[in-house]
């Protein structure tokens, strides 16, 4: 499949809010094409060379299907490959068993700007100073090794936030005020730390999942002392601590969607690590974190489907392990804070 | 309806067993051969016998003698090549000749690994055969770590031993349960028992990371905001920025299946090629992209 990808199509990942909340200039006008005929806020999509979409579909009646539906666009391809035919916009719940009424093609043609009116709205520019922080979380099998699988986000998880100069300014003002004392890190540095370090996918996030559901910090203490031997070098702060947060939806906890989702997930962890400093400005970030965490994810409805064909949910987990988690920051490179297009 | 972008990762699920045979640049002779460190490293899952296993060792021990010397024997035409090419002016038939004396070198010892290589799988049985191909294919797609991950992990946890042992000698506690542990490590890591050695390695990191015994009896270091646990917590929190480093970046995978795919970000990029190359855009629409937010 992969092999077909990148043999036969031009692979492009969006994010969904370019095409649910498309711009009003010319950029976003093809967006605002593509995302015409979609039958959902999300979903895969194949276009033609002038952004006409070919066909929309959710989900896949089995594996099978997913080459089918390759093949199939690929043909439509080959028989509309720019605009000036006119065709519909095929949309699929399901390729091939579920298919809904397609879209007519609105007949107009779309010019493709050579270059963006300001910058690319698919890659923003950070603010100077902004911190990169890459997360790489792992599960641990019965025997305290490393889960081998890293292709379940519930085994393996990597995931990337910002840190703004704002919250950096924060730990530097605690770190001015403590000198050479331990002191207990910002709360928005700390939860942003935090919240990043959980296995699954983006909606069992138990702090702040975009599907919904309640979760707590229920602890969350990160100290930081000044461990520097040199006064005119860069500070390096030694950074221990530890964090529980819980959080779920169904069950005891209210579900808002109204898709019968349960979820429970509970992560208990130890922090330690080192923070970098100049002046007021984090310029390296290296923190571990280990302990457990209880994950479970699903609804009887699931689990007699195949993977591919129960998308919008996901497959079921119950996940009940051993886990270690790493981030890595440093300042963001100067073709993301200015120079990208 | 919530819609999650979980399908790509589901659609690379289902087909990542399949990937070792569709690589584009997979080797057609790496591939039927393998390391005498793979054959020892999972000789469990292989069921190599006692018998397997010393007929291997033995081998293993004699080509390590002879790559020693044939090692050096191209370290001196390597050196002999230096000085040529140091010189101001180099004659070119001399180097050329040199030059392949160099590679002469190289060829034997590329030889008498082949041969190495060769007489280990002579050794092993169809089903052996198999089952590491298995495993090789696994390793390709991810599913298991690579012998540069095993060893990478490894040299990270023994510094972390040794780092914590520094550690308990600083504080006056004895280290000897450490080196207890640690007696079985050599003589599993010579016999190829790289996930035994890692289990030992593991028992001692536990050890050190336990709670020291005169905790309780410690003066914590005075803070104005900080709790009393705070120095304890600092205390078992000892490891090099290095370490720590080496440490994270073995938590990544070698390869991750769903970087093979190429995502563009930018819409207008991916349309031009589109138009350039005669392709159609495959277009993810979810929430966050694969190709650098990493979280769906």
């Amino acid at each position: 499949m992969i092999r077909r990808v990148n043999s036969d199509f031009v692979p492009v990942a969006l994010k969904a809010a370019l095409v649910n909340n498309p711009g009003d200039d010319e950029e976003g006008r093809l967006y605002r094409e593509i995302g015409r005929s979609k039958p959902a806020p999300q979903g895969i999509c194949v276009a033609n060379s002038d952004g006409k979409v070919i066909a929309w579909t959710l989900m896949f009646d089995d594996n099978e299907s997913i080459l089918a539906f390759l093949d199939h666009t690929l043909e439509r391809f080959g028989k509309y490959p720019n605009a000036k035919q006119p065709f519909a916009a095929q949309r699929y719940m399901k390729f091939s068993s579920s298919k809904l009424p397609d879209i007519p093609d609105s007949r107009g043609l779309l010019a493709i700007p050579d270059q963006h009116t300001q910058s690319c709205p698919a890659n923003p520019r950070l603010p100077s100073g902004t911190v990169v922080a890459r997360l790489f979380g792992r599960a641990l099998d019965g025997n305290g090794r490393l889960i081998a699988d890293t292709t379940r986000q519930e085994h393996y998880v990597e995931d990337r936030f910002n840190l703004p100069v704002e919250t950096q300014a924060l730990l530097a003002r605690a770190l001015s005020n403590a000198g050479t004392n331990a002191f207990k890190m910002p709360d928005a540095l700390v939860r942003q730390l935090i919240s990043h370090a959980f296995l699954g996918q983006l909606d069992v996030n138990p702090l702040s999942s975009p599907a919904g559901g309640k979760g707590n910090l229920e602890e969350s203490e990160l100290w930081a002392q000044n461990v520097s031997n040199d006064q005119h070098a860069s500070v390096r702060l030694r950074v221990a601590g530890a964090s529980r947060v819980a959080g779920g939806e169904g069950q005891d906890r209210p579900a808002r969607g109204g898709d019968g989702r349960i979820w429970d997930h509970e992560i208990k962890l130890e922090w330690d690590g080192f923070i970098e400093m100049q002046g007021s400005r984090i310029t390296r970030l290296l923190l571990r974190a280990r302990g457990s965490e209880r994950l479970k994810w699903g609804n009887p409805s699931m689990s007699a489907l195949n993977d591919v064909a129960c998308l919008p949910g996901g497959h079921p987990i119950d996940l009940s392990c051993q886990v270690h988690y790493g981030i890595l920051g440093e300042p963001a490179t100067l073709d993301v804070t200015g120079a990208r297009r | 309806m919530k819609l999650k972008n979980t399908i790509f990762s589901l659609l690379l699920l289902w087909t990542s067993g399949a990937l070792g045979a569709q690589q584009p640049h997979a080797d057609p002779l790496a591939e039927n051969l393998f390391p005498p460190e793979l054959v020892m490293q999972h000789q469990s899952e292989i069921g190599l016998t006692e018998e397997q296993r010393e007929a291997l060792m033995s081998e293993i021990h004699n080509a390590q003698e002879r790559f020693a010397g044939l090692q050096e024997r191209l370290q001196k035409e390597v050196e002999a090549m230096a000085a040529l090419l140091r010189k101001e002016s180099t004659e070119e038939q001399a180097a050329l000749a040199q030059f392949d004396k160099v590679l002469d070198r190289e060829r034997e010892i590329k030889r008498a690994h082949l041969g190495l290589v060769l007489r280990i799988k002579g050794k092993l049985t169809r089903e052996q055969v198999a089952r590491l191909r298995e495993i090789k294919n696994k390793m390709a797609s991810g599913q298991l770590r690579s012998l540069e991950e095993v060893q990478r992990l490894l040299q990270t946890k023994m510094q972390s031993v040794q780092e914590g042992v520094q550690r308990w000698q600083t504080e006056g506690r004895d280290p000897s349960p450490i080196a207890e542990i640690m007696q079985e490590f050599d003589s599993l890591m010579k016999s190829g028992k790289h996930k035994e050695a890692e289990a030992v390695l593991d028992r001692a990191l536990n050890l050190l990371r336990g709670p020291a015994k005169d905790e309780s009896e410690k003066e914590p270091k005075k803070s104005g905001a900080a709790s009393p646990s705070v120095p304890d917590r600092f205390a078992t929190a000892a490891i090099s920025a290095e370490a720590l480093e080496a440490e994270i970046k073995a938590l990544q995978p070698a390869r991750v299946p769903w970087r093979d795919i190429a995502w563009k970000s930018c819409l207008l990029d991916g349309l031009k090629e589109s138009r350039a190359k005669g392709k159609p855009l495959l277009l993810w629409v979810f929430i966050d992209r694969p190709a650098d937010d990493a979280r769906c």
